[in-house]
């Protein structure tokens, strides 16, 4: 049975997304698909924001937006990284490890 | 920024695309559950609940786009449209309330744009000047701008800074006879030079010249351009042809373009012929000048100053006055006369706005009042005191805007009716229309407006204390607060109430007294027809006299008219003034100023003026007999007491005349005032000379006047043509009855009475509904107080009372500060009040009998309300 899914962290989402898009264009819904599965559903993305992040991101200029045919042929607007996001990923994923990194020294120090 | 405009503009392609997004996800996450084996139904409900408030999405989307500032007015106009349409009544009130007012202010700002501040339509308007006196009395000053013609030749020869000319802005009529016939046409007379110090040359052809511009000269003419294209079919060749204008051959030399104007209507101007005698020795000209390039307005005024006193000294004074001259920009010189009327009827104006104003922010705080839980849950929520006031500001916005537009529509009808006597009865000469100047000033004002009826109540209101705010509690700080404001409101309406009302009472007294003023005879079967004797076939005392002869006689013929007779001035209007000197009895030697009248012998029966003593003229008093005077009864009290008059002779024009009669007053047109009884002398036609005609026809129309039981309808055709069979190129000018000419000489005040009027009427009622609704709102909130006071046994009489008497109470401080403000503004109104003093009891007592009247009436309906409360309804609230 799958771990009980947890909010996404504060400030982490805009990276989840980058992420999520880094590995193809992707439209919104797709976003939500694919962050559950490579979290293997451990994360539940609040549906509400995903979209505020979204515009957030696109309008930051580290995504792009473009509309195009879905797979069951329905127009969809599908999100890609631009060189500016994915250099906004490097350094975010960066901090986020140098972070984890330290937290988990702090929790193994005792 | 940029990104920002582009996103407005792309803003409907921005919403669609978002909604087809959110589309698209609910429908792909439905396929997927039902993939899943759920229900559709219940896969579409869980679309919904997951995807949360699509709104509030919405509104994050856009923020996260850069739109927030534009979305939070947008959200917040929506939301006041909503609570404005919500509540009907407030905003109809409200709406209606300011139209009124912003249209009277858009009609009449029109106006004083015209009047005051549009730039005259010639180039560099700002270096045009007047040369205006000041005089200096005992008491008072008066400025006016006519000039001798002494001042004319002193300034024009020794000025350095100035390029001046000199013009009379009085437009005669005068007789042209081209191929299309006999028209009577207005004639400004101007000086060489005075078309190119306004700067507009002619559009064809050339001005005078100097040497043209002389005693003697000769005839020449420049056409308007309407006229080139009625009366010459816009033919070019009409300059340098003849035309023939006041009986004698003018050359044309011009056509000027079309849309000139001055300041009196002109269809063609003639040389002026300045000169130090005659009309010159008086104040008849207007001196125009163009500051010289480089020349700046104190240089130009410091060379008038150093001229002034050797100008002055010539003239004789009466003790105690003194006179300068000085520049004054030509706008300010031409607007002299009706700068204060105009400036009244614009504070006027003012006035009604403000309390327009003051009515609308006492709805908005009674509103307030009942919406104070409303915004204290608001704010309870977090909603920001930034955000409240701007919430409250934007309601305020629509009203004005809306009120702004249907007050334009307004102004715009109420223009249509003002036009027409502006410009006849207050000679406005620049065009009066809704333009952009005036568009700009009305936004303004509805802006002004919405921030002072706006912004106190706002704020006002977002003080709101949650506690007691969210609790129904009558008594809270916030009406205490508010009930102050209101009572700052109620005597602001009253006071600004009294100013108004009792200057339309002085104005109204002053008309009716002008009104009912002895006529001093009989107009009722009298009609009169002008004509222009400008004319240089009738410059001999023989060519009139015969002229006068043979159309008297041919006019005693048309049936129906008793008697017919000619004079040179006609009652209403303003006479010739003359200087007279007595020749005998205690007083030899010394004389005044008088009016002076030509006539023939039956104009006294035609106007059935009572003849008091001694004989009216006769046909045997001609040239070669004794040269004879009849005088009035004001003349006999002023000049001749203690005298005996019949008999007794005095001076005119250089002719000792002998005094055979004396008739009784009639009103006539005075300096200064519109009508009254003057001093005034009547000669026969007979006994004047040729040169006095000639001077005198420069600046009066003769008239012919009939007394006949027929309408004038009937008479026009048949005066018409006995004048064309005794001399076709002498076609009447206009025809009047003596009731018309009596309301022509009112038109001014009546019109300044009109509008005051009709100011004060809405102000009276703005105010009535005013504090009507401040005390009743304050009645209303005060409901549980009284319920409370009833229930404990307070009876109800004292009740009633308790509420009335705060609201009559501020109406009496109102009245008392109004009192006060009023004496000042009277001042003001000296000048256009007439037979009533400025401190008026019957103008005060009326104003603050209607305002007391209102007052009480707005505090006692709403406090019997009280007697109807049901102390248990009240207390269970």
């Amino acid at each position: 049975m799958p771990p009980k899914p947890v909010d996404v962290l504060q400030g982490t989402l805009d990276m989840l997304i980058l992420k999520a898009i880094s590995l193809g264009p992707l439209h919104g819904y797709g976003v939500l698909l694919r962050i559950a599965q490579i979290s293997n559903s451990a994360f539940q993305i609040p549906q509400g924001s995903l979209y505020p992040a979204l515009y957030r991101l696109e309008h930051k200029g580290w995504i792009e937006a473009e509309w195009g045919e879905s797979d069951n042929n329905r127009r969809a607007k599908y999100y890609s990284l631009t060189a500016a996001g994915r250099k906004q990923l490097r350094t975010e994923t960066a901090e986020w490890s140098r972070l984890s990194d330290a937290i988990a020294a702090v929790l193994k120090a005792v | 920024m940029f990104r920002k405009f582009r996103a407005l503009l792309q803003r409907k392609q921005f919403e669609s695309e978002m909604e087809l997004e959110f589309r698209h996800h609910r429908e792909a996450f439905v396929e997927d559950q039902v993939s899943r084996g759920i229900p559709r139904q219940e896969a579409e409900q869980q679309a919904i609940s997951q995807f949360g408030s699509a709104l509030q999405m919405k509104d994050e989307c856009r923020d996260a786009r850069g739109l927030y500032w534009f979305d939070a007015i947008l959200r917040d106009l929506r939301y006041a449209t909503r609570q404005l349409s919500r509540n009907r009544v407030f905003a109809a009130t409200a709406i209606v309330t300011l139209a009124l007012c912003i249209g009277a202010n858009t009609a009449i700002y029109s106006v004083v744009d015209a009047v005051l501040f549009r730039p005259l339509p010639y180039p560099e308007p700002n270096r045009l000047a007047l040369l205006s006196t000041l005089r200096r009395g005992r008491a008072a000053e008066f400025e006016e701008t006519g000039q001798r013609g002494s001042t004319w030749l002193a300034i024009r020869q020794a000025s350095r800074a100035l390029d001046p000319a000199v013009f009379t802005d009085i437009g005669s009529g005068v007789n042209l006879v081209s191929s299309s016939g006999a028209h009577n046409v207005k004639q400004q007379r101007v000086s060489a030079g005075f078309f190119r110090v306004l700067g507009v040359p002619p559009l064809m052809g050339r001005e005078f010249t100097e040497s043209e511009d002389l005693p003697r000269g000769p005839a020449l003419a420049i056409l308007s351009n309407s006229l080139w294209r009625s009366a010459f079919n816009a033919d070019p060749a009409v300059v340098g042809q003849e035309i023939t204008l006041r009986g004698e051959p003018f050359t044309v030399i011009g056509v000027m373009p079309a849309g000139f104007q001055t300041s009196v209507p002109a269809d063609l101007w003639t040389p002026l012929r300045p000169t130090t005698t005659g009309e010159g020795s008086g104040e008849n000209y207007a001196i125009v000048a163009r500051l010289k390039s480089g020349v700046s307005w104190a240089q130009a005024n410091a060379e008038i100053a150093s001229f002034s006193p050797g100008i002055v000294a010539a003239w004789k004074w009466p003790p105690g006055q003194s006179a300068s001259l000085h520049l004054v920009s030509m706008q300010d010189g031409l607007a002299i006369d009706l700068r204060k009327s105009i400036l009244i009827l614009w504070s006027a104006v003012a006035i009604v706005l403000l309390i327009g104003c003051v009515n609308i922010a006492g709805l908005l705080l009674a509103r307030s009042g009942s919406r104070s839980k409303e915004i204290a849950t608001r704010m309870a929520l977090g909603s920001g005191r930034g955000a409240i006031i701007r919430q409250l500001l934007s309601e305020s916005l629509i009203i004005a805007s809306a009120g702004g537009l249907a007050g334009t529509a307004l102004g715009y009808v109420a223009l249509q009716g003002l036009k027409i006597y502006a410009q006849e009865t207050f000679g406005v000469w620049q065009v009066l229309a809704l333009d952009p100047r005036v568009l700009a000033a009305t936004a303004v004002s509805a802006i002004m407006a919405s921030l002072i009826f706006g912004l106190y109540p706002a704020f006002a209101a977002s003080r709101v204390d949650l506690r007691s705010g969210l609790s129904t509690s009558g008594r809270n700080s916030t009406i205490t607060h508010r009930s102050w404001s209101r009572r700052f409101l109620i005597v602001v309406e009253v006071a600004l109430g009294v100013v108004l009302l009792v200057s339309a009472g002085l104005l109204i007294r002053t008309l009716s007294g002008l009104t009912n003023l002895r006529p001093g005879f009989d107009g009722d079967h009298a009609v009169a027809a002008t004509l222009s004797l400008q004319d240089a076939r009738y410059s001999s005392a023989p060519a009139v006299t015969r002229l006068f002869d043979a159309s008297l006689d041919r006019i005693g013929k048309i049936p129906g008219v008793e008697s017919a007779a000619i004079c040179l001035t006609l009652p209403y209007q303003r006479a010739l003034n003359e200087g007279f000197s007595r020749l005998d009895g205690p007083h030899a030697g010394s004389g005044g100023t008088i009016n002076l009248t030509y006539i023939t012998p039956h104009y006294f029966d035609v106007f059935r003026i009572p003849v008091s003593r001694g004989r009216t003229f006769a046909s045997s008093d001609r040239a070669e007999t004794q040269q004879v005077v009849i005088v009035n009864e004001s003349f006999v009290r002023k000049y001749m007491n203690g005298q005996e008059v019949l008999g007794s002779h005095i001076k005119t024009e250089g002719i000792a005349r002998e005094i055979v009669g004396i008739v009784g007053d009639v009103q006539v047109r005075v300096q200064g005032w519109p009508n009254a009884a003057f001093p005034g002398i009547y000669v026969p036609a007979t006994q004047v000379s040729g040169g006095f005609f000639q001077v005198v026809h420069t600046w009066f129309s003769p008239s012919w006047v009939v007394r006949s039981s027929l309408p004038m309808g009937q008479l026009t055709g048949p005066l018409q043509s006995a004048m064309a069979a005794i001399d076709p190129q002498l076609p009447f000018a206009g025809f009047h009855t003596m009731n018309d000419l009596h309301e022509d000489s009112l038109a001014s005040q009546r019109l300044e009475t009109t509008l005051l009027g009709t100011l004060a009427a809405l102000a009276l009622m703005l105010s009535a509904l005013g504090i009507y609704g401040l005390i009743a709102s304050s009645v209303a909130e005060r409901t549980r107080e009284f319920g409370i006071r009833l229930a404990l046994g307070s009876p109800v009489p004292r009740a009633v009372r308790e509420i009335a008497m705060p609201g009559v109470l501020l109406a009496g401080i109102g009245l008392l500060i109004g009192c006060a403000l009023t004496r000042a503004a009277a001042k003001l109104l000296k000048s256009m009040i007439w037979g009533v003093e400025p401190g008026d009891p019957l103008s005060f007592a009326a104003a603050i009998a209607a305002l007391l009247l209102v007052a009480l009436l707005a505090s006692v309906l709403p406090s019997l309300r009280v007697a109807k409360i049901n102390p248990a309804e009240t207390l269970r609230e």
